[in-house]
């Protein structure tokens, strides 16, 4: 009888180890669309100005501003006067969320390529060379490409016993929209990731080097070489894959690429551009991080104040001493309330704080940043500072950018103009 | 839920027949004057009167062969006591417990501190002495919105059968299997494989499988 008793406790209590309950899951339902791949490449470049309705890089220039329109192409702002900011131009390029821009060229994906456009003359933008199918692995449907996602938000209770995204997640090669397709993340571009992250600024996931274009996306880096021949594919395309989740920033600095991903900073090695070698990797908290290295020192922001899509429990500025890329050293870290973007003008280190302002310290010595000032009136997610105008700095914040003036005493910060978006 | 009351039936009915086995047991012990139950090794179970102690509990699903299935369950509990006699005694303590969940495909994170109110009835008046406990409590979730963790307080409820081994006059150890359940309701964002954010609210019972182990002092 006692056997028994305590055999049918047993089987009870494992049979009774299952949690149960409601679930209310809001998603954005993301749908394919396709479309023909050929006619897209085939549009004009150069198009009316348009108003700004879904903003992402940002670029400042000597005489311009940059603006891109995520997924559409580039607003064009003549900015030769910083208090009179003028559109002039809006380039036309379909499927684009991040592009880079060196000496009046910018280098910008669309959809499965990348393209080179000549913007000496700003208010016509000139196609100067395009590689196409950098990003491989095509995806057709009925002789159509695949040209990204539309996203629609869905709010639905699950069956209990549902786990498939548990499953899914547990597939690393498998790449969904949640609810409808699956599809393997290799095969999409970088520019297809995401809906959210309306991140303004310079954080960038395409940057240029020594004669070749860099683009981090997913898990995997691309090269494109920049030569007399125009865009040329590096290895055919082939990427530097498996480098790791999340991978956010790339920033070129002497030899090395720093590339920010959300649990580390990762070195590279480019004496030979074609081929990068991972020199480090700096692991830290688990967080967003754009990094900016400078002389033998790079600065890291760890912020995770929108934890939903940057997870962890840490807001700081990292110092790290990078005199020795193959043994980086923290050397300090600076608590900080919401760090997005940053920017180094002469002897001083500009934070963005996001809602919180903005915090410049002083870098005199480069190891141990002191703050000097805190400027807490203004919104600044990321700080862009003018190549030729001193103290004229450019802030992007949820609103829009504006563009300010260091007054003499350093103290305070004078709105030149402001475009709202 | 009617699994539970199953479950529930099963403990007391085992619990009421162990009773009245051991009412047959020939006890191998001593009574003393001072509240206790010796043997002949020195070593002694109190029958009355006041006692502490604390346990740790770990999930027992972390152990299953299946490791997509794994949830994790660690929990820390402290009590004070009152033996009324060598079968009976009363707890009242505080317990933290974090509770990994697993409902509809997604892992929720769960931690409450728990203030509890129990009562223990040992089984026979053995040397090692087997027990049954329940314990009904109430936890409190983390204190800071917008954390990780981010959920309302809750109803718990643990039952377990245990075994007390005798030791020092002033302290034992014991070990548990308990079985825990939890009421939880919050909201957890999820980041999937595009880059999109998941937003989920739940309204769920975690029920959990744990091995405590565990010290007691006079």
């Amino acid at each position: 009888m006692k056997n028994l008793l305590l055999g049918l406790i047993a089987i009870s209590i494992i049979s009774c180890t299952k949690d149960y309950g409601k679930v209310e899951v809001t998603y954005q339902e993301a749908t394919a669309i396709y479309g023909d791949i050929e006619s897209i490449r085939a549009e004009p470049l150069n198009e009316s100005v348009r108003s700004i309705t879904n903003p992402g890089k940002i670029y400042l220039g000597n005489d311009v501003i940059l603006i891109g329109e995520e997924q559409e192409g580039i607003h064009v702002i003549d900015n030769s006067d910083p208090l009179h900011p003028e559109a002039v131009n809006f380039i036309n390029i379909p499927g684009n969320r991040e592009f880079f821009v060196k000496d009046n060229k910018i280098y910008a994906e669309t959809y499965y390529d990348v393209v080179k456009i000549d913007i000496s003359d700003i208010h016509l933008a000139v196609l100067d060379s395009r590689a196409e199918f950098v990003f491989q692995d095509i995806w057709k449907h009925d002789g159509q490409t695949l040209i990204g996602f539309s996203y629609k938000e869905v709010t639905t209770e699950l069956d209990q016993d549902d786990d498939f995204y548990q499953l899914v997640l547990a597939e690393n090669e498998i790449y969904l929209d949640f609810a409808k397709n699956i599809i393997p993340k290799s095969a999409l571009p970088s520019s297809f990731a995401g809906s959210g992250d309306k991140v303004s600024g310079t954080a960038n996931r395409v940057t240029y080097a020594k004669g070749y274009v860099y683009i981090i996306g997913n898990n995997s880096m691309y090269i494109v070489a920049d030569d007399d021949q125009g865009l040329t594919t590096i290895n055919g395309g082939s990427a530097l894959s498996n480098l790791g989740e999340g991978m956010e920033t790339i920033f070129p600095y002497e030899d090395n690429l720093y590339i920010g991903s959300r649990s580390a900073v990762n070195i590279f090695n480019i004496s030979d551009p074609r081929h990068p070698e991972e020199a480090y990797e700096f692991d830290h908290a688990s967080a967003c991080d754009p990094v900016l290295p400078s002389d033998d020192v790079a600065y890291v922001t760890l912020r995770t104040a929108d934890f939903s899509s940057c997870p962890g429990n840490t807001n700081s500025l990292l110092v790290l001493d990078t005199r020795n890329i193959h043994n980086i050293k923290q050397e300090g870290e600076i608590a900080m309330s919401s760090p997005y973007g940053m920017t180094i003008k002469g002897s001083e280190l500009y934070v963005g704080e996001g809602d919180n302002g903005l915090k410049i310290f002083d870098i005199s010595n480069k190891y141990k940043p002191e703050l000097t000032k805190t400027i807490s009136n203004i919104k600044a997610y990321d700080v862009i500072p003018h190549p030729t105008i001193a103290n004229l700095i450019l802030t992007t914040g949820p609103e829009g950018i504006s563009q300010y003036m260091l007054n003499e005493s350093g103290e305070s910060l004078i709105l030149q103009s402001s475009i709202s978006y | 839920m009617q699994r539970n009351i199953t479950l529930f039936v099963l403990v007391i009915a085992f619990s009421m027949s162990s009773a009245l086995y051991a009412q047959k047991d020939t006890l191998d012990n001593e009574s003393y004057d001072f509240g206790a139950l010796g043997y002949e090794d020195y070593s002694y179970h109190d029958t009355y009167g006041f006692h502490y102690g604390f346990a740790i509990g770990i999930g027992l699903d972390d152990f299953s062969a299946d490791t997509t299935k794994h949830l994790s369950a660690a929990h820390l509990d402290t009590y004070v006591g009152w033996r009324f006699n060598k079968k009976f005694s009363v707890t009242t303590g505080l317990g933290f417990e974090f509770n990994e969940s697993l409902v509809s495909g997604f892992r929720f994170d769960t931690q409450f501190f728990t203030m509890h109110v129990g009562g223990r009835y040992n089984i026979f008046n053995t040397k090692y002495l087997p027990y049954v406990y329940t314990r009904l409590g109430y936890g409190f979730g983390p204190p800071q919105e917008g954390t990780i963790v981010d959920h309302d307080d809750g109803a718990n409820y643990q039952v377990g059968v245990g075994m007390t081994f005798p030791s020092h006059k002033s302290y034992r150890y014991f070990a548990a299997i308990a079985w825990h359940q939890q009421e939880a309701r919050g909201a957890e964002s999820f980041i999937d494989p595009l880059g999109n954010e998941i937003n989920t609210k739940y309204d769920i019972v975690i029920n959990r499988l744990v091995l405590k182990l565990g010290m007691e002092f006079k």
